[in-house]
Order: structure tokens, then C-alpha cells, then sequence
């Protein structure tokens, strides 16, 4: 899930630095207020145990194939979302820097993808109102694990789909490329979860002390106003889908001949042409792609529709993300200094 | 599997021991190095997916940088090679999807190839701008040039301890496994025996973590101040200045300039 910089453009790699940078700001800040004494050394750590938990590959039950852990759940529920944040934005770097995993000017999308979702959004979203009051290695406690971490791949999954949309750098439409990556992160999410529930378990019989008690939803309010934005966004979208080509009826209605006139860029050209291909998507490998006409467009529709929802979805947590965190750069300081 | 990891591993602290070289590059502010990538950076992507020959122009930088900084290319390639499968997965989707030709009458090279070869080229010179930049200034440097740019002393000292037990923590986690192997009779880790693993390697972090606080506690870590990790960053000198705005008007040039096209017009002419 490690982006590249090659595929993403500076718009979209600026804009997620900025939406990083103030997660990273907020839980930092956080830290320094709320916590008597940081846990450093142990933050850094459990950094390099997520580096060490990467060789430790186990079968995955019912299929063939192995997975690791990657750590995102597993870190907030054994220090808190801000601790987390921090330790995955510092494995992310190193994994950048040293290993030529994931790109800098994309440092922030994967930070946003693999630590801010799973953090700020999973977390508090799915983990937190599920696992409340239950008790340790309950079986509620247990779905609350692997549903925040599905939930957390899944919506990181999809941040890298949108991202790389927006950045204009592949030639697949929305739902081809969902469609591609969605169902392969489902079952990471799900080998994710059992594996944090493993640990976690684990750590809870030998080391009860380390594993932090869930909140009692002490941010519910946080949770509803994210929850209510999704489901609005969700459902906006998905009657926006209902009359897709509305734009495209405008403009032929005020600019006749807007079909025949040549498309503003080439990029714009080459997506559009794709588009118009991979809407027969279905039936690709049977047929050479230059004997096909392109199906009338109607008929993609009720596929599509679900992305488009789940597109909204997205894009109401980034504006939500990028919101939270201009506004927390233009809030004034505390009356705290901020270093000595 | 541990062989493999600490293959990674020392090809990664490769890439530090490279910082180590002292030539006049290395000698320039960390600062001077970020500053000048990022821009790069920012000057590769902002082109137009089909923009092939300002992309040529613009490897100048990467070539000239390897070349003054004594880094081996052979380096540089190796780092590409790893960044490389995903992208090259989309390059070949653009070569199958988008078949319009380049030039009417030839049904090739077609546009795909056009924007796979570019996306390719993207790759090459991102990562290796980004590796540049560390075999330049190392880890500590880059790090110090972090909280000389105000990054949060909390994130950097996460930075240094990662950087520092990662390696620890990886053999820990191969000793585990050599445990496990020779007691296993060649049976497959299930994820139940995988948890009891990686909690026991968490268990250890832990542990090795309390001894590291300890430590660090008695050398005046007080948990808010992070004083130990403030390295005192030094003012950029007259020599960092010039060298970051001669090469940031350069990759200008080459991003937005009209000098090499005007240069291939003009040979063009004098061909007969």
C-alpha cells in the first residue's frame, strides 16, 4: 500500500502533506498536554517491533497463501491514537528513507493511509463504541479488533485509489481500479484484525498492564459528526450518480458541437478514451479490444454506482481531514510553550 | 528469512555509510539538500504525464548530484529496482489500454507507450533524488536538519530510536523464529503461534524499552523536554546559499524554460 512518488502529483502529494502535518501537529500537541510523562523509548520500540513483527510471516487459515502484520491498530490500542500516529508516521520515514518504500513528496498520502485512517478514523469510529464497556477476549471485543482493522485497510485502500486518481497518472477508471484493490485489502484488513487479536490477547494473559483500556467514548460527539459527514456524503454521492451525465447534458445544451471540438488537454483525451473502454470492462478478455465498440454507457451504470458512493464517502473524510487540520494551524497556541 | 532481512538491512545501512564520504556535497547543510529536492520533486511530477523530454532534461540533476557526491549508480539503480514493480504494473496498464497512435498513419509507438515510458522515467528520477538525498546526508543529518526546519523534537527522537532498535528488535524476531523452526518438525506458523510470537517479541520491546528510558533518565531525559535529542543546528553559511539557489534556478529553467526544445529547433535547422 506504499505509494510511490511517480504516481501521484504535487497538488495531491502538497495537500496530503498539509492533512498529515496537522495530524501529526494535533497528536504531538495532544501528547505534550495531556500526557504527565511521554512514553519515548517505548514509542520508539514498538516502531522497531512493527519493523521486526514484518519478518514474522504465519499461513493464513483456508487459503494457501501467508501474511504479516503491519502494526497501524496495533500500536493505538497499545499506546492511543496520538502516541500511534506519531510511531507510524516515524516507521513510514524510515521505510521511505531506507528502504525505498513508498516515496517524499507521497510521505504524506501514506501517512494519511496507514496512520491517520487507522488512528483517528478506525479507531475512534469503529473500535471504540463497539468494544466499550466489554470485557478483555470477549467475542465483542474481538469483532470491534478485526472490524476496525478491515475498516482501516479498506478506507486506506481506497485513499490510495482516489489519491492516484486525482493525480491523473493511470489510465484505469474508478471502478476498475476499486474493484482491483478493494477486494485484495479486504483480506489483508481481515489477516490484519486476527493478527492484532492474537497479539493483543496474548499480551492481555502475560502483560495485563500494557494493553490501554478502551475510552469510554469520551470523543462520542467527534464520532457522531464524522459518522453523520460519511453517511451524508454517501448518500449525496450515490443520488449524484443517479443522474450521472448531467454535466454532459448541460454542455452540449450551451455549447453545441462540444462533442466534436477537441478535448482541453491530452491527459484529459487519453482518460476519457479509457473511460469509454474500460466501460466494457466485463468482457475484455474475451475480445480484442479493437474490434469492440464501446458499449452505450447506461449500461455501466449500476456497477459504478457503489464507487461513486464510496467516493463521496472518501473525499467528505480527506475535506474533513484537511479541514481539522487548517484549522488547528490557524487556531492560536496555547498558552503552553511549545518547546524550550 | 532472517538472511533475507539482514540482506535489507545492510543494504540500507549502505545507504548511511555512503553519507559518511566527505566531499564538498556533503559538506553543504542537510537544509541545503531537502530544500533542493524537494523542489526536484516537485518540478518532475508537476509535468504533464506525456512530457518525455523535459524529463530527459531534468535527469541532468540526479546524474550531476551522484557524480559531485561520488555515489555509485550502481546504488541508485538497486533502489529503483525495489520501488519498482508497482509502477511498472501501471505503465503496462497505460500501454494496453490507451493504443491511439502517436503519429497518424503508424499504428506504433502509441500513446500508451508514450506514458509508460514517461511514468518509468518518473519513477527513476524520483527515487533517485530521494536516495540522493540520504546518501548525502545520512540519517543524523537528515535528522538534524529536521529540528533545524522545526519538526517536533518528539518525532525526530522517534526517528533515531527507530532507526537505532529496528535492527535489535529484527534479530530478536530471527532468533524467535530459529527457535520455532528447530522445534517445529518443518510445520507452517499458524496465526494462533504467530500472536504468542509477536507478542513475545512485544514483550521484549517492552523491556528493552524500560532499560532505554532508564538509561536515558540518568543521562537528563526528563520525558518533555527531549533536550538530549536537540542538536544544535548551525546557521546556513554563504556557500549553502548560493548552492541551493543555483540549483533551484536551474530546475526551474528546466521545468518551465523553453532552452532545451529552442536548442533541438535550432540543430534541427542546421541539418540539411
Amino acid at each position: 500500500m506504499h505509494m510511490a512518488d511517480a504516481l501521484i502529483s504535487p497538488a495531491v502529494g502538497l495537500t496530503m502533506w498539509a492533512v498529515a502535518g496537522g495530524s501529526v501537529a494535533r497528536a504531538v500537541r495532544r501528547l505534550r498536554n495531556e500526557t504527565a510523562e511521554l512514553p519515548v523509548p517505548r514509542m520508539g520500540l514498538l516502531g522497531a517491533f512493527v519493523f521486526a513483527a514484518q519478518m514474522i510471516n504465519f499461513s493464513i487459515p483456508g487459503t494457501g497463501s501467508s501474511g504479516h502484520l503491519a502494526g497501524g491498530l496495533l500500536l493505538t490500542l497499545l499506546l492511543g491514537s496520538d502516541a500511534a500516529i506519531l510511531v507510524m508516521a516515524a516507521v513510514l520515514t524510515i521505510q521511505a528513507l531506507l528502504f525505498a518504500d513508498g516515496g517524499l513528496l507521497a510521505l504524506g498520502c501514506n501517512i494519511v493511509n496507514m496512520a491517520v485512517i487507522p488512528s483517528y478514523v478506525a479507531y475512534p469510529l469503529v473500535y471504540r463504541p463497539l468494544a466499550a464497556f466489554s470485557n478483555s477476549s470477549s467475542a465483542r471485543r474481538r469483532l470491534a479488533t478485526v472490524l476496525a482493522a478491515i475498516v482501516g485497510v479498506e478506507l486506506g485502500a481506497f485513499a490510495v485509489v482516489v489519491e492516484t486518481l486525482l493525480s491523473g497518472v493511470t489510465p484505469l477508471s474508478f471502478a476498475t481500479f476499486a474493484a482491483l484493490m478493494l477486494p485484495i485489502h479486504l483480506a489483508i484488513g481481515l489477516v490484519e484484525g486476527i493478527a492484532t487479536v492474537a497479539v493483543v490477547e496474548w499480551l492481555e494473559r502475560v502483560r495485563p498492564e500494557t494493553v490501554r483500556e478502551p475510552a469510554q467514548a469520551e470523543s462520542r460527539l467527534a464520532a457522531v459528526i464524522g459518522l453523520a459527514a460519511l453517511f451524508i456524503a454517501g448518500i449525496l454521492s450515490w443520488l449524484a450518480s443517479s443522474r450521472p451525465d448531467g454535466l454532459e447534458w448541460s454542455l452540449q445544451r450551451t455549447a453545441p458541437g462540444w462533442e466534436e471540438s477537441p478535448p482541453p488537454s491530452k491527459l484529459h483525451a487519453a482518460l476519457a478514451r479509457v473511460q469509454q473502454r474500460t466501460s466494457w470492462f466485463p468482457d475484455y478478455d474475451f475480445t480484442s479490444p479493437g474490434e469492440q465498440e464501446p458499449a452505450n454507457e447506461t449500461a455501466a451504470w449500476p456497477a459504478v454506482s457503489l464507487g461513486t458512493s464510496l467516493a463521496g464517502v472518501l473525499g467528505s473524510v480527506i475535506v474533513l481531514g484537511a479541514t481539522v487540520a487548517i484549522g488547528l494551524l490557524v487556531r492560536p497556541r496555547s498558552r503552553q510553550a511549545p518547546t524550550p | 528469512m532472517s538472511q533475507c532481512t539482514s540482506n535489507l538491512w545492510s543494504a540500507a545501512l549502505h545507504a548511511d555509510d555512503l553519507a559518511r564520504r566527505d566531499t564538498w556535497l556533503h559538506r553543504l547543510d542537510p537544509r541545503t539538500h531537502v530544500t533542493i529536492t524537494v523542489a526536484y520533486l516537485l518540478a518532475v511530477l508537476s509535468l504533464p504525464l506525456h512530457d518525455l523530454s523535459r524529463l530527459i532534461l531534468l535527469a541532468a540533476y540526479p546524474i550531476w548530484t551522484a557524480l559531485a557526491g561520488g555515489v555509485p549508480f550502481a546504488y541508485l539503480a538497486r533502489r529503483v529496482a525495489i520501488a519498482a514493480p508497482w509502477i511498472v504494473l501501471v505503465a503496462v496498464s497505460w500501454i494496453w489500454l490507451d493504443r491511439r497512435p502517436l503519429v497518424p498513419g503508424h499504428p506504433w509507438p502509441t500513446a500508451g507507450c508514450l506514458a509508460a515510458a514517461s511514468l518509468l522515467a518518473r519513477l527513476a528520477l524520483t527515487v533517485a533524488a530521494a536516495s540522493l538525498l540520504l546518501a548525502l546526508t545520512g540519517l543524523s543529518g537528515l535528522t538534524s536538519g529536521l529540528l533545524g526546519m522545526r519538526v517536533p523534537p518528539l518525532c525526530v527522537a522517534q526517528l533515531w530510536i527507530l532507526h537505532r532498535y529496528a535492527l535489535v528488535l529484527s534479530d530478536e524476531a530471527a532468533r524467535l523464529l530459529r527457535a520455532r523452526a528447530l522445534r517445529s518438525a518443518g510445520r507452517r506458523l499458524t496465526w494462533r503461534q504467530a500472536g504468542t510470537l509477536l507478542g513475545q517479541l512485544c514483550v521484549r520491546a517492552f523491556d528493552r524499552a524500560e532499560r532505554v528510558h532508564r538509561a536515558m533518565e540518568m543521562r537528563g531525559f526528563d520525558g518533555h523536554s527531549l533536550r538530549a535529542f536537540e542538536i544544535c543546528t548551525r546557521r546556513l553559511r554563504a556557500t549553502d546559499l548560493a548552492y541551493a539557489s543555483a540549483m533551484i534556478l536551474w530546475i526551474l529553467w528546466a521545468r518551465f524554460g523553453d532552452g532545451a526544445a529552442g536548442l533541438g529547433r535550432r540543430l534541427m535547422q542546421l541539418a540539411p
